[in-house]
């Protein structure tokens, strides 16, 4: 399934509601770890109608930083 | 007043007209932001509570706006609703002294274990998430605690930190930690990967509303929440221990998630809509596993709308930042009356200060900008004196325009630590300070000759006086 961030095939249905009403359904992706759920305003669900500069692109993600540096092992 | 679980605090609001019940039904986006977001911006802004949830049993409640007003905060604090800002202030500042006297009690069968689940856990379908804000990159934990031990010292019970962290919520039993390196929480996560260890992380949901407020207060690294939290609570601070570690957590927790941080790893995380009012760029931080869900029965989801000020966020920790200045500038200057760092977590701090000598007003905002807390926080300082409040924006605003000498008074030191959320700071983290002092100049630093009015005779009796017959 496709994320509607990164366009990745890595998104996953995550949950559905839990009453069993099928009142909406979220949706993960493992490559961004985006979420969503399906009943969302249109431009947060439809990738043709999001805001361009909230969407990624695998070089986006290449400059992002870590918050926190992974110290050095002890010995 | 104790207020030692989040449902007794909340009956009190309601008692006092500062809780509303939205019975309505709404969508958890854009509905739960909608009304937190509206209900700020009411006259002392209301607690609301929200229990008809799409997709959700009925039953299932969301609760935000907790911290909303001051008047709720002077109730927390066990003062009458009505308590000024200053008062409530001065009301912390007393307590924060008195440390030494907290304690904590632990309960056995704790109502926060009332519940337990370790299988199949799905945060999405157990936690009425949402979206905080429209182009957040998923759904956030806006208001919970963070507790974590150092790896080096588990039994040291004062080293233990309570933080309020954003959390995403990424996949069913995964949630992301943003936690900065310089907080207690991320020394505590950098520790473990030293070692390699995946160490227990416990994340609390609904808490009574004093661990709330000292979580969010820049504490020394061996002062324990906990027992500031009984400083002001009057009696000791009632704890759970974990099911899985030893972690603790307040036994009156409505939600505790028990999880372990995956060590030496990192994660896409983000954007998220800050207290700056605008959006974080995106980070890789860390990720914890969530091995097992308790709960209170018929449990409070907890949440926090934070945006475009005011938000809760600034009231919550309004006055954990500014105490905590206050008592570092009293150290070795006593002059300092009162400090207000308020607006956007101390970006902007008014300090109240009488003058040893000329310029002193200059060196209390360079004193500031050295605290722990003001080094990358407090970029714009504002030094009045010390018989003006700086909660009182009309006399602020006075001292401003009546004391200030653009070419003498106004100092920018450049290229000075910076907070990285502040948008402009740039790069992100780097910024500059901004002193206006606003004193009076004390000898030898002097200003034109001129008489101050004096103030009016008999005036504190007479608005008392005045305040009686219109309260008839």
């Amino acid at each position: 399934m496709k994320c509607v961030r990164c366009l990745s095939d890595d998104a996953y249905k995550a949950a559905e509601a839990p009453d069993k009403s099928g009142a909406w359904e979220l949706y993960c992706c493992r490559t961004c770890n985006y979420g969503w759920r399906s009943t969302e305003e249109e431009d947060i669900v439809n990738i043709e109608k999001r805001n361009p500069a909230f969407q990624l692109t695998p070089e986006k993600m290449e400059q992002v930083f870590d918050l926190n540096k992974i110290p050095e092992l002890r010995k | 007043m104790s207020y030692q679980d989040l449902r007794s605090f909340l009956e009190k609001l309601e008692e006092e007209n500062l809780l509303i019940r939205y019975e309505d039904k709404i969508n958890l986006e854009p509905d739960v932001r909608t009304v937190l977001s509206a209900a700020m911006h009411m006259e002392d802004p209301p607690a609301v509570v929200m229990d008809n949830i799409t997709g959700f049993q009925k039953g299932t409640t969301i609760v935000g706006n907790v911290h909303a007003s001051w008047k709720s905060n002077a109730i927390m604090l066990g003062m009458d609703k009505n308590a000024t800002i200053r008062e409530q202030f001065f009301e912390m500042a007393e307590k924060w002294d008195n440390y030494d006297e907290g304690s904590v009690e632990y309960m056995d069968n704790p109502p926060c274990q009332e519940v337990v689940i370790e299988e199949d856990i799905n945060l999405f379908e157990m936690l009425p998430l949402h979206r905080i804000n429209k182009n957040d990159g998923g759904m956030y934990l806006s208001k919970a605690l963070t507790v974590t031990k150092d790896p080096d010292h588990p039994d040291d019970f004062d080293k233990e930190n309570v933080g309020i962290y954003r959390i995403q919520v990424q996949h069913p039993n995964t949630i992301a930690l943003h936690v900065m390196p310089f907080h207690d929480g991320g020394r505590h996560m950098s520790l473990a990967e030293e070692r390699n260890e995946a160490v227990p992380v416990a994340v609390c949901i609904g808490v009574p509303p004093i661990i709330a407020a000292m979580a969010a207060a820049p504490l020394n690294y061996d002062e324990s929440e906990y027992k500031f939290a009984s400083v002001f609570e009057g009696e000791p601070f009632k704890l759970a221990k974990c099911i899985g570690s030893n972690l603790d957590v307040p036994a009156y927790s409505e939600y505790v998630l028990e999880g372990r941080l995956i060590p030496r790893k990192r994660f896409f995380e983000g954007p998220f809509g800050e207290f700056p009012g605008s959006y974080s760029g995106a980070k890789r931080v860390y990720h914890v596993e969530i091995e097992r869900i308790t709960h209170r029965k018929n449990p409070m989801f907890e949440t926090l709308y934070i945006g475009r000020p005011w938000t809760e966020h600034d009231t919550l920790i309004g006055l954990s930042t500014s105490v905590p200045i206050y008592k570092q500038l009293k150290e070795t200057m006593p002059e300092v009356k009162c400090v207000n760092a308020n607006y956007q977590h101390g970006l902007t701090a008014i300090v109240a200060t009488d003058l040893r000598f000329g310029g002193y007003g200059k060196t209390v905002a360079m004193r500031v900008a050295t605290t722990p807390h003001g080094i990358s926080y407090c970029k714009n300082i504002i030094v009045v004196d010390g018989d003006v409040d700086p909660f009182d924006m009309d006399q602020v605003m006075w001292a401003l325009n009546t004391r200030v000498r653009a070419d003498k008074d106004v100092t920018v030191i450049q290229n000075t630590p910076g907070f990285q959320l502040d948008p402009t700071t740039n790069p992100p983290g780097m910024g500059n300070k901004l002193i206006i002092d606003a004193t009076t100049p004390e000898y030898p630093d002097k200003i034109r000759d001129f008489q101050m009015i004096e103030k009016v005779d008999g005036f504190d009796d007479m608005k008392q006086k005045l305040e009686e017959l219109r309260g008839k």
